[in-house]
């Protein structure tokens, strides 16, 4: 077949589409289906208007509260561990007469 | 057509807003908040023991876990040794202060600045005698084994080989 008679084959070719009469309200009833099931909340697929939730703000406060918490703890330990250290230097300044010529 | 759940109002994008700032500033605050009451809580007892005027005393009742009694003797030892303790500081700083005078004034050894190196010596001993007698008479009053740690850390604290008398000169002078 030469490319001529492909042509006109092909212009003679007519596509008439038939589309069933409930189509649209189909699609419509499939969409709402698709929106009534509950969302897994995947990265990048989240609705924005999730981000002005309470729910959002009490986790992100909780959080932030035990990192506090977490960081108060670690924190005071050290401190703990330093004021400990400085009362045994105190306890052997009290007892060495050198480290009271030392802190003269 | 638009989605009614997409907020496209610029009420809806000022609310979004308004959560998120409340939301950091919040959690700032929580942290913050947190932080700082779990570190005022968490060093407050050290932090009184550390101000009180017989903090020393203090640690070394919790230290090596001494009871009511123990402490009390403890205590009274310390109250003796104290004056004791001050006398040896105030012989120390004038020995050495003489020392370091003769040290500076000559250009050999003289009799008097060997006699001045010989008082020295003799008041770091007596020191040393002074202090470990105390030491010693301190962990007698504990349970052996917080006794025998109290001695290995007094030890290695106190009792050093190699003391230094040149720290102890140059703080009579300064």
């Amino acid at each position: 077949m030469g490319d001529d008679e492909l042509r006109e084959k092909l212009a003679l070719w007519k596509v008439e589409p038939q589309i069933p009469p409930d189509f649209q309200r189909n699609v419509w009833q499939k969409i709402a289906v698709g929106e009534s099931k509950p969302k897994l909340s995947r990265f990048g697929n989240w609705s924005i208007s999730w981000l002005r939730t309470p729910r959002l703000a009490s986790c992100a406060i909780i959080l932030g509260g035990l990192a506090g918490t977490g960081l108060g703890l670690i924190e005071s330990s050290q401190a703990n561990s330093r004021n400990w250290k400085s009362l045994e230097a105190k306890y052997v300044q009290s007892i060495d007469p050198y480290e009271h010529v030392r802190t003269y | 057509m638009s989605n009614p759940s997409t907020p496209t109002s610029m009420y809806e994008r000022t609310s979004v807003r308004y959560w998120l700032v409340f939301t950091a500033i919040g959690t700032f605050a929580a942290a913050l908040i947190a932080f700082c009451g779990t570190n005022f809580f968490g060093t407050r007892d050290l932090r009184e023991i550390a101000k009180a005027p017989n903090g020393e005393l203090e640690w070394l009742r919790r230290e090596f876990h001494l009871s009511d009694a123990q402490f009390a003797k403890i205590a009274m030892l310390h109250s003796a040794y104290t004056p004791v303790c001050n006398e040896m500081c105030r012989r120390i700083m004038e020995a050495n202060s003489k020392l370091d005078r003769l040290v500076s004034e000559n250009h050999e050894v003289t009799p008097d600045l060997a006699a001045a190196i010989r008082e020295a010596g003799l008041v770091q001993e007596e020191c040393h005698q002074q202090m470990l007698a105390h030491i010693y008479q301190v962990s007698a009053q504990m349970n052996p084994a917080d006794g025998q740690n109290y001695l290995r850390l007094m030890k290695s604290r106190v009792i050093q080989p190699a003391l230094s008398s040149d720290t102890a000169i140059r703080a009579a002078t300064e």
